[in-house]
């Protein structure tokens, strides 16, 4: 499909400028195929059912570093990797219009996964609205069985709770349902499918569902980001999940995406930032850790916690069907590491079960090995040796060479780069130190 | 097959070669057999001799017309000596009974040399079936099986390599390739096993020309058309070949 990932000024651009909510335009550009157009206020026909997946054009690292305008009526949210999903008024009704259809996701480069989503990704656009917003969803179905959304969190009317049987029809493929509701309490909230959760969670339909405050929180943070986390599991060469497995997952994701794929998230030396973590992974809870700080967390799918109760943290569990926010000022200038810290999850597809031969003299095992399989990697304590080549086709090493050394890292994993000079759109790069402040060899 | 009392001197081929790319037309393969076989040849030889001995047996002058000197004594002792001419007319005695028995053997030894014929023929064919089976079998050993092993161990180093999977399984894929290199060099010892019992059903050599290419064959050359066969009881191995 084509993609307008470069072009200059697209009309979309121009209309969402024009919208006057988006100043953060790189977000804007969700796959401009599967994205119905917005002028107007007419419903779009149903689109016909995709028969080929659409591939969501990798994002944009610098994209994010934007500053938010101050004169909105909210803080728009910071999605890394991840578009906003644009509205349209009708008659004071956001109207917003999502698509459950196959979809390709590149997880990183050299890494595309099969997935199903919204709006040609998964995970889907994410959605803003204020407290207090009437909101309508146009959902359609261009999946192979039937689906729906279930809007995780959110206070509303029994019937617009998506759950399939329990509270409405399923909604069958080409079919185009309406939620509508208007939007009680504010926060970190989620939607998915409530029918089938097993392959369609597992297969990646969910996506991030921001409520603004109708009266901004004090203290009114500089920067507000999102990530949802899921869980995955692929057969190492293989690309299309398996929904059925339910431990044993292998790629973990900040907004579908495992690192080195992972947009950097940037801010300000003295910024006040806010990182919403959802979690709609299908078993694990996933301790979100961010290094150099401590912060605190301010807020949950329940809604905000009151500042006396917050306590600080430098780990948060996010349990899945949950969500965290967590806020700190930013002072302490660096590139630093914030990952899930189950060990696991910050890697990139490799196996965890293999034979272990610590101790063991491999020198006369590893001459024979070479006679065997010539080309083969030696016995190692560690993933060392690990083959940057010679791979499975679709997997990746999640290794990169960093500014000292090589990062091995994967998975749930990025950098928060705080910086004193920020050019914004700009990609800060790696952090250079003052002399003197990082670990040498003596 | 090369049994004799003088010293012999075989030596084996360092590797078997793999089987060939078909099989003589089976109908060439009867006829040469038809005319290889010894015993085939020694019973129709029989069949010719007892035809003479009938021929024989139907010249009745043959054994009863005489021919002598005779001399007798009479009672006034003087010798009278005269030739002696006995012919056995053959009004009473016509030489049914001898005739019959031997028109009987012939008959006998014509049935002989026709089933040694219908043995021969089943020899042949049931011996080129096992053949044709047993290249199959290595045929698909050959170009499927240990293919697919070696993509499985190829694919497995890359596992291995990029550490989705431990040295344990990468060694047992090994053994497994290891085994099916096993199941093929059995099945090389069938064919070719099976192509000795097919020489000894012929009574010689397996002529290297022409060669039928058979449909299960990757190089999809055109199939020459069938020979016309003879009227043969249905084989489920001759069905499954010439399927």
């Amino acid at each position: 499909m084509p993609t307008n990932e470069h072009s200059p000024l697209t009309r979309r651009r121009v209309l969402a400028t024009t919208a006057g909510f988006v100043a953060i335009t790189p977000f804007m550009r969700a796959s401009a195929a599967l994205q119905p157009e917005h002028q107007g206020h007419k419903p779009a026909p149903t689109p016909a059912p995709s028969p080929t997946p659409a591939q969501q054009p990798p994002a944009d690292p610098a994209s994010h570093t934007t500053p938010m305008p101050r004169d909105l009526p909210y803080s728009p949210v910071i999605a890394p990797n991840t578009p906003t999903l644009p509205f349209e008024m009708d008659n004071g009704v956001k109207v917003f219009r999502l698509t459950a259809e196959p979809v390709a996701r590149e997880f990183a480069p050299g890494l595309v996964i099969n997935c199903w989503g919204y709006n040609g990704q998964s995970p889907g656009p994410m959605i803003e609205a204020v407290e207090g917003d009437r909101v309508r969803f146009l959902v359609t179905n261009n999946l192979p069985v039937h689906t729906t959304i279930h809007w995780h969190g959110l206070l509303l009317p029994n019937g617009m709770d998506g759950v399939g049987g329990l509270t409405q029809k399923h909604i069958r493929l080409g079919e185009t349902f309406k939620y509508e509701w208007t939007i009680r309490g504010h926060g970190t909230y989620m939607y998915h499918p409530h029918f089938d959760e097993m392959f369609q969670m597992g297969l990646g339909l969910m996506g991030m569902f921001i409520v603004h405050p109708r009266t901004p929180r004090e203290p009114r943070v500089d920067r507000d980001y999102a990530i949802l986390l899921n869980e995955w599991a692929v057969a190492p060469g293989a690309a299309t999940p398996d929904p059925t497995e339910m431990t044993a997952f292998n790629l973990f994701t900040f907004n579908g995406r495992v690192f080195p794929g992972t947009d950097p998230i940037v801010a300000k030396l003295g910024e006040r930032v806010r990182i919403r973590i959802g979690n709609l992974s299908t078993t694990n809870a996933h301790p979100i850790h961010l290094h150099g700080y401590n912060f605190k967390v301010t807020g949950t799918d329940g809604g905000p916690i009151p500042e006396p109760a917050q306590w600080p943290e430098v780990t948060v569990n996010v349990p899945t069907g949950a969500s965290r926010d967590i806020e700190f000022i930013a002072d302490n200038e660096g590139d630093w590491a914030f990952h899930c810290h189950k060990i696991h999850h910050l890697m990139n597809g490799m196996g965890h079960n293999l034979p272990i031969v610590i101790g063991m003299k491999t020198d006369e095992v590893n001459a024979r090995l070479a006679q065997l399989f010539p080309g083969a990697m030696p016995l190692s304590v560690g993933a060392g040796p690990m083959m940057k080549k010679d791979r499975p086709k679709n997997t990746i090493a999640g290794r990169i060479e960093g500014p000292f050394d090589e990062i091995d890292a994967g998975g749930m994993f990025t950098v928060v780069k705080i910086r004193k000079d920020l050019t914004e759109g700009v990609d800060p790069g790696w952090y250079q130190h003052p002399p003197g402040t990082v670990a040498e060899l003596l | 097959m090369g049994l004799t009392d003088q010293p012999v001197n075989w030596s084996l081929a360092a590797n078997a070669p793999t089987p060939s790319s078909g099989e003589p037309d089976e109908e060439e393969l009867v006829s040469l057999a038809l005319s290889s076989r010894l015993e085939l040849s020694a019973a129709l030889a029989e069949v010719q001799r007892q035809e003479y001995a009938l021929e024989l047996t139907n010249k009745w002058w043959l054994s009863t017309v005489q021919v002598g000197v005779e001399t007798e004594k009479s009672s006034d002792g003087q010798f009278q000596t005269g030739p002696h001419l006995s012919v056995e007319l053959p009004i009473f005695n016509q030489r049914q009974g001898e005739i019959g028995r031997q028109e009987a053997i012939i008959r006998q030894v014509k049935h002989r040399a026709s089933s040694i014929q219908a043995l021969v023929r089943t020899e042949v064919r049931a011996a080129l079936n096992s053949v044709v089976a047993a290249r199959q079998v290595a045929d698909f050993y050959f170009n499927e099986i240990l293919p697919l092993r070696r993509r499985v161990l190829a694919a497995t180093q890359d596992r291995y390599n990029s550490m989705f999977v431990g040295v344990f399984e990468l060694l047992s894929t090994k053994a497994e390739l290891t085994t099916a290199e096993t199941a093929y060099s059995r099945s090389l010892q069938d064919y070719w096993t099976a192509r000795s019992d097919l020489e000894l059903a012929l009574g010689t050599r397996v002529p290297e020309t022409p060669l039928l290419v058979s449909e299960d064959r990757p190089s999809k050359q055109p199939k020459p058309s069938p020979p016309p066969t003879a009227p043969m009881p249905p084989n489920p191995h001759q069905q499954h070949q010439q399927k």
